[in-house]
């Protein structure tokens, strides 16, 4: 199955599964298989927004009145975004791409992916607003052990499926001595490193992200840091679509309207996924007591987080058909729905903006009338 | 959005009755009657307020993006159309 930019191969996207079939060839939407990835671009180009709108100057002041145990929190909560948006800015088109058999999901995984990019892009903004020496934040990214073993975490079954598809497209199926040893390597195997890949990346943006997401609003609830709560209310926007977008390709699969073979690997797979959300909740657990190691701030410490943990990993695996993990139903953290309600988004507290619409529905004719007061 | 006068009924868990309004959001609905659901995005994108709907029909107000299995509802975005039937989990 080697890869090929354009397949000269004639065939039929409506039949072709989500991955591993033909390589896409025409990037045609008139006709779908999967409508919703089509609906998820639409609603993605609709979000489109730029870091640099969002007015974060004041935050600068702030900054510098918080003790040293709150900048410890904010600043260390910075880099993990930082860190994941690294990751997920590149890897759904590394990872996912050389697989997929569709075109609308071929250029919806480009679209979320080229929303990453804005993510990170806004990381800098924030930084270089609050520090004269950004290196001092993103170097110790790599640099530092609590946040280096994150990125072990996150990125590990990216890099499997990564690695484990070259070998494939390199050997083929067959057990192959190689450098790195011998290598079974066969299609079965392949499509379960998709599968559990795909499970990684909602517990990547349903739960971490989602974590990250409370100690952002956490500061801008009392009035601090709100320029960038403005940002992380966009991000947190798209990063819905894309929890929604990953839990889509899963449900398609498990409950067998794509893949017969991944249907079956799904259920195999049950009890592995349900221990990589339980295993993503612990360590995000271990990640807010590095936050609150010096201390608390006010309106969020290391239990309650802990707790928010532990309800969004279950709001999550119901989503994907995996039985609640913790039993907890109701959200201790309340004031987390007022940021993450798309109606309330807005991008300078000046003109409010609205938060979806459609770019294809944008009346494109000028009238006279609607110049009325409009001088040069 | 107007609702009409013709009077509907949400079921909750076979046990509880509302009586409201056709073409009314079900959240609202829900949480005047103090079901407490949680939601985020309230624009059908983001799932957080997925419910279980045994029977009935609903419309939507912004078209759903977000994941719904089949005998689910997103109440944030739903107009009700019909009687519901619907299960809570608490
Ligand atoms: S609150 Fe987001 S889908 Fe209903
Ligand atoms: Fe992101
Ligand atoms: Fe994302």
């Amino acid at each position: 199955m080697a890869y090929s930019t354009f397949s000269q191969e004639k065939n039929d996207a409506l039949k072709e599964p989500m991955f591993f079939g033909n390589p896409v060839n025409v990037a045609r939407y008139d006709q779908q298989k999967f409508e919703i990835f089509e609906k998820l671009i639409e609603k993605q180009l609709s979000f489109f927004w730029r870091p640099e709108e969002i007015d974060v100057s004041k935050d600068r002041i702030d900054y510098g009145k918080m003790s040293d145990h709150e900048r410890h929190i904010f600043i260390s909560n910075l880099k993990y975004q930082t860190l994941l948006d690294s990751i997920q800015g590149r890897s759904p088109n590394v990872a996912l791409l050389p697989l997929v058999s569709l075109p609308e999901l071929e250029t919806w995984i480009e679209t979320w992916a080229f929303s990453e990019t804005i993510h990170s892009r806004s990381y800098t903004h924030i930084i270089r607003n609050i520090t004269n020496d950004p290196s001092l934040i993103f170097d110790d990214i790599v640099g530092n052990k609590d946040i280096v073993e994150r990125a072990e975490y996150t990125s590990r079954y990216y890099d499997d499926l990564i690695n484990y598809q070259q070998a494939y497209n390199l050997h083929g199926e067959g057990v192959h001595k190689t450098d790195v040893g011998e290598l079974d390597i066969n299609m079965h195997d392949l499509k379960r490193k998709l599968y559990m890949c795909l499970m990684s990346v909602n517990v990547l943006e349903a739960i971490r992200f989602y974590v990250s997401f409370a100690c952002s609003f956490a500061f801008a609830e009392r009035g601090l840091m709100e320029g960038n709560a403005k940002i992380i209310k966009l991000i947190a926007r798209d990063e819905q679509l894309h929890l929604s977008s990953t839990q889509h390709m899963i449900n398609l699969i498990r409950t067998g309207q794509d893949d017969p073979e991944m249907a079956e690997i799904a259920e195999e797979c049950k009890q592995d996924a349900a221990d990589m959300f339980k295993e993503g909740a612990e360590q995000e657990k271990e990640w807010a007591e590095y936050l609150f190691k010096d201390g608390s701030m006010l309106g969020l410490n290391k239990e309650i987080l802990c707790q928010y943990v532990e309800y969004i990993t279950d709001v999550r695996v119901k989503a994907v058909g995996i039985d609640p993990i913790f039993n907890i139903t109701k959200n201790p953290i309340p004031w987390m729905k007022t940021w993450l309600a798309s109606d309330t988004v807005q991008v300078a507290p000046q003109e409010v903006e609205i938060s979806s619409y459609l770019v294809g529905q944008v009346d494109s004719e000028v009238n006279v009338e609607d110049l009325g007061d409009f001088e040069l | 959005m107007k609702s009409d006068e013709t009077k509907v009924t949400v079921k909750v868990n076979d046990s509880t009755e509302i009586v409201c309004n056709k073409n009314e959001n079900l959240l609202r609905v829900l949480e005047k009657n103090g079901y407490e659901i949680e939601y985020e995005c309230q624009e059908a994108h983001c799932g957080t307020c997925r419910t279980i709907m045994n029977e009935g029909e609903v419309e939507y107000t912004y078209e759903p993006v977000a994941y719904i299995g089949k005998n689910e509802v997103l109440p944030c975005s739903a107009i009700i159309k019909s009687d519901l039937n619907l299960t809570i989990e608490w």
